[in-house]
């Protein structure tokens, strides 16, 4: 009898959600790897078991977790995020089948490293320092000073990002990190990096066999809101040419290069400083947020589409790998931002908004009824708008409008704990 | 008799009120020219009468204006604002100075002949119609269909443009116009309907001397639907001298100036970038407005006014330098704050969070804290425009994207008895 041939996906959370339904469209079946005991309490929402033949819990033992997949002879392993990374490398080196290897897999997870490892390959970088104390933290500001940013040496998202501009900052910075643990659950020290000046972008690439190909670019907008600095606030897709982005391509090859990317997606964020592109980071595994959902509906296809090319049919990927994107509808993807905390009754303006000629879809992460967190970073947006059209104008045009709708008065909250934000309600009510 | 050479301006209100200090710095005397007997309501504020040695106000009589400008025997004579263009043709073809002319005057004055012009040139342009009675805009509406603008035939900022997507909506918008009277308080002659053109809109602004061009400045402005408007324009964005669609822009624009017979002084061209490539919205012979070309300035070290100068009085080092590329130092956006409701004004609270930005430069208000903010739905009704001005162009958009955030419900603190 012919078996229906099997992919594996360590850790199919948030996007990579969308990737076993296109294998499956593609003839195969998908087998889970939950990377860790128990599915992170904020990605359990957004796993679909009923995509999957069957779930593998690594319990830590990787020959036990081999041995257990070999039964079902995959023919490739695919991270679906960040946290299944270092697992995923181990698991495709142990079965022989297409990987990066484990050799660099530090380089590749922890922040640090990474940049140590693009610097030794000759590619220009940020100054910085891993501080596990106190002391070495403060002897490396004293030589840099400026603007600086400390995270953690792994997270997800910007949770856990600070940028100091003094030395009190730095220590208050250091204090909070090290006293607290990321949204997936993970701290091992902190990063501080002197702070990159410039536009930041996304370049989203699928790797085989040492090749990359381009499947997207963003250009990532930021805002100083609710006291945090650069805020992310929107994404827009870039055409695959153009000055910045032929620099940011350039310098995303040489990063994979250097970080031994060779097979599989990965997701490079950059700063384009007036020196040049800066590595903020890269993970090998899918871009996040759904924007690799929202490319397909701009160019017809994005980096899941290729990542299931790469897996199941390379000699597709590599007969059209240097062909460039083109956009036949211009997408952008606005995260809304709200001034206050508190109880969200409703969005009264949002009827505003998907009246609008290129509005596609909005993401509601806060239900009217729920808590609504005043946005601070990316795992508190209320809200993700998608907006979609032929026409560039019309985007920009809806977008910029939605922004102007955005802050006091798009939100009616309630029992406000947080923020200067106040509903129209509360301010006649304070004035009454 | 001022004992310095002279160069007279036509109507220097508005941003052209920097022209004169800018004549004077380079050791010119300037005397003013009032197209109209009173000078105009919105724009008699802006006038710096201690600017000119003489204002020479035009009655009609251009044997008149004539004789009295010829007494301070000028080396050149420009038009400051869109009132004064054909009046100054009129003058600096008499005077027999450099000029534009007045052959195609009213193709530069009138929007309907001006895009007839243009179209005659081998310029692709837009479908259009000019109606005086409704049986005409009405059968040309039938032919045409979706979404058109009607404007008057001369008109200041975007003063009486309607957007029109049904029959019902174009005689709606005819029967508005027809019974109307301009900012300036002109009477209409007429409607003016076009196709809609879709695409963003830029300005170019140049300078010409003896038929060469000057491009000084490339803007995208950017556009919002708010207020029950389409389109309303929300901040203007100074672009770098070269790229794709700037180089499709400046081709067709300069092919517009050529079209128009603008070859000597200041040219503010509006424009779509449609799919099928720059379609004209519509030319000025004279500056750009909004003060544009100070804050350009500041990007760019000299913009239109500083070409515009050397165009009138020193030809040999324009010549010299006309066809450099002016490069970006700064960053630079122009934002119209847009208030979302009318009513007294008691304050702006976020204005200092504004002001803080590390890339903020200057906020003119025109509404002011005390007095009435209108609802914006015009080019007239900004309360506000800020300028952001910094060498790092991902601060100048993250500052503007704060303050659009800003912007809106809660920027404008109203008088309780409004705010109900």
């Amino acid at each position: 009898m012919q078996q229906t041939p099997v992919v594996v996906i360590v850790d199919a959370y948030s996007t990579a959600r969308h990737l076993a339904p296109l294998f499956r469209e593609r003839g195969y079946d998908c087998v889970h790897v939950q990377s860790v005991a128990e599915i992170p309490e904020s990605m359990v929402a957004s796993f679909r078991p009923e995509d999957f033949t069957a779930t593998v819990v690594h319990a830590g033992d990787l020959a036990g977790t081999v041995e257990v997949l070999a039964g079902y002879a995959p023919v490739a392993v695919v991270a679906g995020m960040e946290l299944g990374v270092r697992l995923a490398d181990s698991i495709t080196q142990s079965m022989g089948l297409r990987t990066n290897g484990t050799a660099l897999s530090a380089a590749r997870r922890d922040k640090f490293t990474m940049v140590e490892t693009a610097r030794a390959a000759g590619i220009p970088v940020a100054g910085q320092v891993l501080a596990t104390d106190w002391d070495t933290l403060a002897a490396w500001y004293r030589e840099v000073g400026g603007s600086v940013v400390l995270k953690p040496l792994s997270s997800a998202g910007n949770d856990g990002v600070f940028f100091c501009d003094d030395v009190e900052q730095v220590r208050a910075a250091f204090t909070a990190l090290a006293g607290t643990r990321n949204a997936l659950g993970l701290i091992d020290g902190v990063v501080a990096q002197e702070y990159l000046v410039g536009g930041e972008f996304y370049v989203n690439t699928v790797s085989l066999d040492g090749v990359h190909h381009v499947c997207d670019i963003w250009w990532t907008e930021r805002m100083n809101v609710n006291g945090v600095r650069d805020v992310q606030s929107s994404c827009h897709l870039l055409p695959r040419r153009g000055a910045d982005q032929d620099l940011l391509v350039e310098y995303t090859f040489r990063v994979l290069d250097a970080l031994g990317i060779v097979n599989g997606p990965a997701h490079t964020e950059l700063k384009l400083t007036p020196a040049g592109p800066r590595l903020i980071e890269t993970g090998a595994r899918p871009c996040g947020g759904d924007l690799p959902v929202l490319t397909r509906k701009a160019i017809g296809e994005g980096q899941l589409e290729w990542t299931v090319d790469g897996a199941v049919d390379p000699e597709r990927f590599m007969a059209r790998c240097h062909d460039d994107y083109e956009i036949d509808k211009h997408v952008i993807c606005m995260h809304m931002i709200s001034p206050s905390s508190g109880t969200l009754v409703g969005y009264p303006k949002l009827a505003e908004i998907t009246a609008m000629d290129s509005f596609h879809e909005a993401l509601l992460r806060v239900a009217p009824g729920e808590e609504i967190h005043r946005s601070v970073g990316d795992w508190t947006m209320p809200m993700l708008v998608h907006f979609v059209h032929e026409i560039q104008s019309n985007v920009r045009r809806d977008y910029g409008t939605a922004r102007y709708l955005d802050g006091d008065g798009f939100y009616d909250i309630t029992d406000i704990t947080d923020g200067a934000g106040f509903t129209g309600a509360e301010l006649q009510e304070a004035r009454a | 008799m001022p004992s310095r050479p002279v160069v007279a301006i036509v109507d220097a209100y508005s941003t052209s009120r920097h022209l004169a200090p800018m004549f004077n710095e380079r050791g010119y005397d300037c005397i003013h020219v009032q197209s109209t007997i009173e000078q105009p309501a919105p724009a008699a504020p802006s006038f710096r009468g201690e600017t000119f040695v003489a204002n020479i106000i035009h009655r009609g009589d251009l044997d008149e204006t004539v004789a009295a400008i010829r007494e301070y025997d000028p080396v050149a004579l420009i038009a400051g604002m869109e009132i004064g263009v054909e009046l100054a043709d009129t003058l600096s073809e008499t005077l027999g100075l450099r000029t534009n002319g007045t052959a195609q005057s009213t193709a530069r004055r009138n929007k309907f002949d001006m895009v007839e012009t243009v179209k005659a040139a081998g310029l692709p342009a837009a479908e259009q119609v000019m109606a005086t009675d409704w049986d005409t805009l009405s059968a040309w509406y039938e032919r045409v269909g979706g979404k058109v603008v009607l404007k008057p035939i001369t008109s200041l900022g975007n003063d009486g443009v309607y957007f029109c997507d049904n029959i019902d909506e174009v005689r709606e918008g005819f029967e508005a116009l027809v019974n109307s009277t301009n900012v300036l308080g002109v009477p209409r002659d007429g409607v003016v309907a076009q196709e809609y053109l879709v695409g963003s809109e830029y300005y170019v602004n140049t300078v010409s001397l003896d038929g060469v061009h000057h491009v000084c400045d490339i803007w995208w402005t950017e556009r919002m639907n708010i207020n029950g408007v389409l389109d309303l324009q929300s901040s203007c964005h100074l672009l770098p001298r070269r790229g794709p669609e700037q180089n499709a822009l400046v081709e067709y624009a300069l092919g517009v100036l050529d079209a128009l017979g603008i070859r000597n002084g200041a040219a503010h061209t509006e424009l779509k970038l449609t799919p099928n490539g720059p379609r004209l919205i519509e030319t000025g012979a004279r500056a750009c407005g909004g003060d544009l070309p100070v804050l350009a300035a500041k990007g760019i070290g000299e913009a239109q006014l500083e070409w515009s100068v050397d165009a009138a009085v020193d030809p040999e080092r324009f010549k010299a330098r006309c066809y450099d590329d002016y490069e970006i130092d700064k960053h630079v956006i122009c934002m119209h704050m847009c208030s979302p409701k009318a009513g007294k004004l008691v304050g702006y609270p976020k204005l200092p969070q504004i002001e803080a930005m590390e890339t903020f430069h200057e906020a003119l208000t025109f509404a002011k804290p005390g007095g009435r903010v209108p609802e914006t739905t015009n080019d007239w009704t900004f309360p506000m425009l800020v300028h952001f001005v910094h060498e790092v162009q991902s601060h100048v958009r993250r500052d503007y994207g704060t303050a659009r955030y800003l912007d809106g419900e809660g920027f404008y603190e109203l008088a309780p008895d409004d705010n109900a």
